[in-house]
């Protein structure tokens, strides 16, 4: 990429982060919340909707490409300029930047010395491992190089969001994290940083955190340490730069735990704007959160029973039928413009939260596709490759695969937690004692407790029990680093050795967990080193060789970037690395059956556009890989270019 | 606070310290290797030739699952 082109692509990124953000802002200013942390959830929160938003709706509109947003990103800025009262909003922006610099300030102060000093040194050494991470190394974990991250591919490349044809059916699943993602690789036509976008979800989840831990009437310090503590959860910090959707997950459950908190705590709020607030951030997050991934549904319950039990089980009906009046009266009082506005943007989430699972009921019968659905045996939707099931022996069977997780013992914590939870050295040290301290002599703690247990429990219902399934519940150690906040300022500051130990176990357990992820437990440095000697922008996924079969490369090197690339894989392969860093490479599924024959093959390349035909040891069926070898063998139709990559004979 | 209540409230903290503690203990096995392993790795990046490659013996002490799932 030549220099101005990066200037003139890296300038349209900044045009259209200017738009996303101003428009943050000025929705921000419509929505008090009252407190500075949940104050920052929101502008978080409206910030990642808000991109997703527009991506999604340039993405619909076949105007996924850096020009088209730039000159999107433009006008809307335009638009804001022009309209007087926008105007006048976006004027104060720099009033309210001075307003949160105070609050920032007065939480600073509020900090002992020693705990900023860490604080500054764990946010500068997650930073350099963040960028490091996302500079250093191309995407390697097994889902994204299936389907989530060849979703973003081909909409980057066609700059369009679709569907394709591709026996990899998850591309059908919800998929706002992909529409997020495609963020990082629309503008620079490159996925040089397309691991940097779990960490919105990252700074959202860890400010919720915090938020949380306030609702519950934590000090700032305290709070502050149970945020640090569950932001160091190695599952976690893993997934962020795993170009995953569960981090985002995790932050959505944590973000409406933090609304719900702020709405189930409060006895009366001095502004009834506030309740209004935080009931449309909270749909917003749950919509923005249905359209990421099915199972936040699982952890409603969960939700749900906080928000009863945390205001008193008596008293939860008249609690929420006030907050829902004083939004109701809120909702009177604001000026139409407003309200149309905040209509509009609500529309706009629904549209998030149910476009994917309406589209699939429209194309194939069944909301959920591909997962069919059966309910105590019953099936609710039968078409899909595979099978989300909801029973009691599945509960049986997750718990008993958890226990043998329980503690890590099993082996290092990878991004795919191979039979391992990866909550790391705070849950299992000083999370779990305090976990249970709360639960004994906090009486508001046991509510909340109880709520991440359904959620927990009402998850294991249906998720499919495996080695690799405790991705789904990154969320969790919140609740270990929320007991923690609590005890923290339950703690006697004499005998000093007290406050000085648990300060040492806490620094300790949080630089553990950071040790553990510095290099993703699997990464070795002559694998670095092998990344790193070659320049940016060619840094390939097909060429890290940590789960990729050198089929892969040898597509890289082999097959014409100009010329569509056949392939065939089976509905676990990976795609994505097939389609280059640059997403030059234009793709075509060749359906290969074991049976056909090599002139049928041949026939069915040349119809679909290509000469080249890709398998992969691992990724294609064996059955399929030992056809295209034999007709290779028998040179009537295919040549063997490389391994795995095979040309059409000039005369077949 | 009563004397009996404050001592009763350091015993509760101390008790829950060296829970803590213990159950880091518990914890560290295996997991203390993989967490000192990449520092190590680091260290001998910086320093070349001093330390010796434990590659082969970190990769003898587990061995997991591989996806496809």
């Amino acid at each position: 990429m030549s220099a101005p082109e990066l200037a003139l692509r890296l300038g349209a990124w900044l045009t259209c982060t200017v738009f996303v953000l101003a428009l943050a802002a000025l929705i921000h200013r419509q929505l008090p919340l009252g407190r500075p942390a949940l104050s920052a959830v929101g502008l978080i929160l409206l910030g990642i909707f808000l991109t997703t938003l527009f991506l999604f709706l340039a993405g619909l509109l076949g105007l996924l490409r850096a020009d088209s947003l730039a000159v999107a990103g433009l006008f809307g800025l335009a638009v804001m300029v022009a309209v007087p009262s926008w105007r006048k909003s976006l004027q104060r922006i720099p009033h309210d930047l001075s307003g949160s610099v105070i609050d920032l300030r007065r939480f600073w102060s509020s900090l002992p010395r020693w705990l900023r000093f860490f604080s500054v040194a764990a946010v500068l050494v997650s930073l350099l491992r963040f960028a490091f991470l996302i500079w250093a190394l191309p995407p390697f974990v097994w889902d994204s190089l299936t389907y989530h991250l060849t979703n973003v591919a081909h909409w980057t490349q066609v700059g369009k969001i679709e569907l394709f044809d591709t026996p990899i059916l998850r591309i059908y699943t919800p998929a706002n994290y992909e529409v997020l993602a495609t963020w990082f690789t629309v503008f620079l036509h490159h996925d040089a940083v397309v691991e940097a976008a779990g960490l919105p979800a990252y700074l959202l989840a860890l400010v919720a955190v915090y938020a949380c831990a306030r609702s519950l009437g934590c000090s700032r310090p305290a709070s502050w340490m149970g945020a640090m503590a569950y932001a160091s959860t190695p599952a976690l910090l893993l997934a962020t730069t795993g170009t995953k959707n569960d981090p985002h997950v995790a932050a959505y459950y944590l973000t409406s735990l933090a609304l719900v908190l702020d709405l189930a705590v409060k006895r009366r709020s001095a502004d009834s704007r506030h309740s209004l607030s935080s009931l449309f951030l909270l749909a917003v997050t749950l919509l923005l959160a249905a359209g990421t991934k099915a199972y936040i549904a699982h952890l409603l319950p969960g939700l749900a029973l906080i928000a009863l039990l945390t205001p008193g089980l008596r008293r939860a009906l008249p609690h929420w039928r006030e907050r829902l009046a004083e939004a109701a009266a809120a909702w009177g009082s604001l000026g139409a413009w407003t309200r149309r506005s905040l209509a509009l943007l609500l529309l706009g989430a629904v549209l998030l939260g149910g476009y994917w699972n309406v589209r699939n009921w429209v194309l194939t019968g069944n909301p959920f596709y591909p997962y069919g659905v059966t309910i105590e045996g019953a099936r609710i939707f039968s078409e899909g490759e595979r099978t989300a099931r909801l029973n009691l022996a599945r509960l049986g069977n997750n718990l008993e695969s958890l226990a043998g997780k329980f503690g890590d013992a099993a082996g290092p914590i990878e991004p795919d937690l191979p039979e391992t939870t990866g909550w790391g050295w705070f849950f299992y040290g000083l999370g779990l004692a305090a976990l249970v301290w709360a639960l004994l002599s906090r009486r508001s703690f046991p509510s909340l407790a109880f709520g991440f247990l359904l959620s927990l429990l009402v998850l294991m219902l249906s998720i499919r029990p495996s080695p690799f399934n405790m991705r789904y519940l990154l969320w969790f150690p919140g609740v270990a680093s929320l007991a923690y906040a609590l005890w923290l300022d339950d703690l006697p500051p004499r005998p000093r050795i007290l406050p000085i130990g648990a300060a040492t176990i806490f620094c300790a357990a949080l630089a553990l967990n950071l040790a553990t992820t510095l290099n993703y437990n699997r990464v070795s440095l002559d694998r670095f080193g092998l990344m790193l000697e070659r320049p940016l922008w060619e840094r390939q996924a097909a060429l890290l060789k940590l789960n990729m079969p050198s089929e892969y490369e040898h597509a890289i090197l082999f097959a014409p970037a100009s010329e569509p690339l056949g392939y065939n894989v089976g509905s676990n392969g990976f795609i994505y690395p097939l389609f280059r860093a640059n997403y030059q490479q234009r793709l075509v599924y060749v359906p290969v059956g074991e049976s056909d024959d090599c002139g049928y093959i041949a026939a069915r390349m040349r119809e679909r556009g290509t000469r080249y035909l890709f398998v992969a040891e691992g990724h294609t069926p064996g059955q399929i890989i030992s056809r295209v070898r034999v007709c290779a063998q028998d040179g009537s139709s295919l040549a063997e270019e490389s391994r795995g990559l095979y040309v059409l004979n000039a005369g077949s | 606070m009563s004397s009996a209540r404050k001592t009763l409230s350091r015993l509760e903290f101390w008790g829950l310290l060296v829970a803590s503690t213990l159950l880091m203990s518990w914890y560290a096995y295996p997991q203390i290797l993989f967490a000192l392993y990449s520092p190590y790795e680091l260290l001998r990046l910086v320093l070349p030739g001093l330390l010796p490659d434990l590659a082969l013996a970190a990769n003898s002490i587990w061995s997991l699952p591989e996806p496809p799932r």
